[in-house]
């Protein structure tokens, strides 16, 4: 509110009282219009929901949106050229990495490192290498990269003077390879000077949860709008009915795969008696 | 064709879940044994959780071994005040087992015991037994005949107190051995997602001294009272029991199973002792390179908390 000073010293108390509703929105209007951009974005997901039934091998979620003038921006057009950055970040869950040392002839796991609420997935996802889109700066600063992950998750739980580890860097390594982490440079195209589309594909171990999706806009380099959105996967059917019995009532499930195993013995012993 | 496993939360392809289970099934038939030692290595090795893997293991092992089970009752081959005995004491075995598992895998250390415990047991036994059938084939090729040690005769273990008269089995012995067996093996089928039976089916012929018409059908009631035990208490404990990776391995399992006890048929005894122990060895060096060569990632991540 920093356009609110001067306008109060200008006026007397009388006015101030008489006018307030008015001078009130005034100063909001102000304010807001001033913070806003002379761009925005239009996006859309084509899930909102991934459904994880027993034929589920893995899932492509598509993404499109166009960048248009402001409403109340008095530009009619937006001046490019434009890039977008997407992150997709999946469900935050405890993880621990650890590491084997060789200990009287065998290997064993020694050290560990623990990460609270790291993120189970998290791809970024542009329209062009990213030092063509921004600095290293403004990456770091906002913790975009995969290899921004597990700092963020440290300080976030607390640990003050930690020194970046190499279970940083590996941890980082370990989910790129599962293809839970990664960078596509490539996943998003423009088909226009404002229109965009990208997908990417999750695999088939996608972790079940809440999804965020978070599009940032730039334009020379600094990041002039951005918008999230969600998708959730899910379990659904047959598929979700079994995890939740087995999460809700595990002594039930337990009998009942009990049950289960011991009728399917019998059936088979039935079935095949000569 | 892919399947969904709900639990393990990936996918698998389920001719090939099938396929692994009725494998598995062919070798238990074929060798009276349960399969639970080759089935959760094959299982880790192809990229199931090891909690998941041992988890649902227990519940095919206990459909593998209902089916032979059956077949001896009706034979009246289980002695089941015995069966009591060890089923009770197992039971308990298996409290201890499944809470050891879940302990040794909040420390990490879980992929490691299991494959100690394989490494030890397996590896023994599976020397035991290439000894034993070794020794009864050359017997064979120099044509001599030497009786074999029989049922009856007694040895220390006997001789402990609190003794009780199994009519059955023809057996007049103390309790302590009994629970002592039914309780370790209860604890190793929870913790390494094993039958045990071919542990078991030995202890009871040369400890106990069982005579070999009840010694099978009594072990295969007690392996199904342990897995089936240990199904439920990792169901309670971990939530790690995958009810659609179990069938997958049941229905292979339990076709696969009959045809193995056809080709029995076909193979003499010290033969198929001879095989068993060499894959049982096999299973058992397996495990060895993992513990003892330096692996290729000296990294892993999993998740902290319930499921991982």
């Amino acid at each position: 509110m920093i356009y609110s000073q001067p306008v109060f010293l200008e006026l007397g108390v009388n006015m101030i009282k008489k006018y307030f509703f008015f001078l009130v929105s005034i100063i909001f209007l102000f304010t807001f219009t001033s913070l806003a951009n002379a761009q925005r974005l239009i996006n859309a997901l084509s899930d909102r929901q991934v459904s994880i039934d027993s034929s589920f091998d893995g899932k492509t979620i598509s993404f499109f949106g166009n960048i248009e003038p402001n409403i109340g921006s008095s530009e009619k057009y937006v001046d490019g050229p434009f890039h977008v950055i997407t992150i997709i970040t999946g469900p935050e869950l405890d993880r621990v990495v650890r590491k084997k040392a060789n200990q009287i002839g065998i290997w064993l796991n020694q050290t560990s490192q623990n990460y609270d609420k790291f993120p189970s997935f998290y791809w970024v996802l542009s329209d062009s290498n990213l030092e063509n889109i921004t600095s290293a700066k403004i990456l770091e600063q906002n913790s975009f990269l995969p290899k921004h992950q597990p700092q963020k998750a440290l300080k976030l739980q607390g640990e003050q003077n930690y020194i970046t580890s190499e279970f940083d860097q590996e941890l980082v390594r370990l989910m790129e390879e599962k293809g839970h982490f990664g960078i596509s440079t490539n996943a998003i195209n423009f088909h226009s000077d404002t229109f965009y589309s990208g997908s990417l594909a999750l695999p088939a171990d996608v972790p079940v949860g809440y999804f965020l999706t978070q599009t940032y806009l730039f334009k020379n380099g600094e990041i002039i709008f951005s918008k999230a959105e969600s998708f959730t996967v899910k379990k659904t059917g047959f598929e979700r009915f079994l995890g939740n019995f087995a999460n809700h009532s595990p002594l039930l499930y337990g009998i009942f795969c009990v049950i289960l195993a011991l009728f399917t013995g019998w059936l088979g012993g039935v079935a095949f008696r000569r | 064709m892919q399947i969904y496993l709900p639990i393990a939360e990936l996918s698998l392809n389920l001719f090939f879940l099938i396929g692994i289970g009725g494998a598995v099934g062919f070798l238990s038939g074929l060798f009276g044994i349960g399969g639970g030692f080759l089935l959760t290595p094959l299982l880790i090795f192809s990229g199931i959780p090891a909690p998941v893997a041992v988890a649902s293991v227990t519940g095919q092992v206990a459909a593998a071994s209902t089916s032979g089970a059956l077949s001896y009752f009706k034979r009246g081959g289980i002695d089941f005040h015995l069966a009591l005995y060890l089923v009770l004491s197992g039971i308990i075995g298996a409290f201890g087992g499944v809470a050891a598992f879940s302990a040794l895998r909040n420390a990490g250390h879980l992929d490691l015991v299991i494959s100690l415990g394989y490494l030890l047991f397996l590896g023994l036994v599976g020397l035991a037994m290439l000894i034993e059938a070794a020794r009864s084939l050359l017997r064979d090729l120099k044509g001599v005949k030497t009786p074999l040690k029989l049922p009856g005769q007694h040895n220390w273990v006997h001789g402990l107190p609190l003794r009780i008269r199994f009519k059955r089995s023809k057996l007049y012995v103390s309790v302590l051995p009994v629970l002592f067996i039914g309780s370790s093996i209860g604890f190793l089928g929870a913790l390494l997602g094993i039958g045990g039976g071919f542990i078991l089916v030995p202890a009871l012929i040369y400890i106990l001294r069982v005579p070999g018409n009840v010694v099978i059908g009594t072990s295969l009631v007690q392996v199904i009272a342990i897995m089936s035990a240990s199904t439920i208490l990792h169901s309670l404990d971990s939530q790690s029991v995958d009810i659609l990776l179990a069938f997958c391995l049941m229905v292979g399992g339990v076709v696969g199973a009959q045809f193995g006890a056809s080709a029995g048929k076909y193979l003499r005894g010290d033969q198929l002792r001879a095989l068993l122990a060499l894959i049982v060895l096999a299973v058992a060096i397996r495990f060895a390179i993992t513990l003892l060569i330096e692996p290729n990632d000296l990294f892993s991540t999993s998740l902290l908390g319930i499921g991982g």
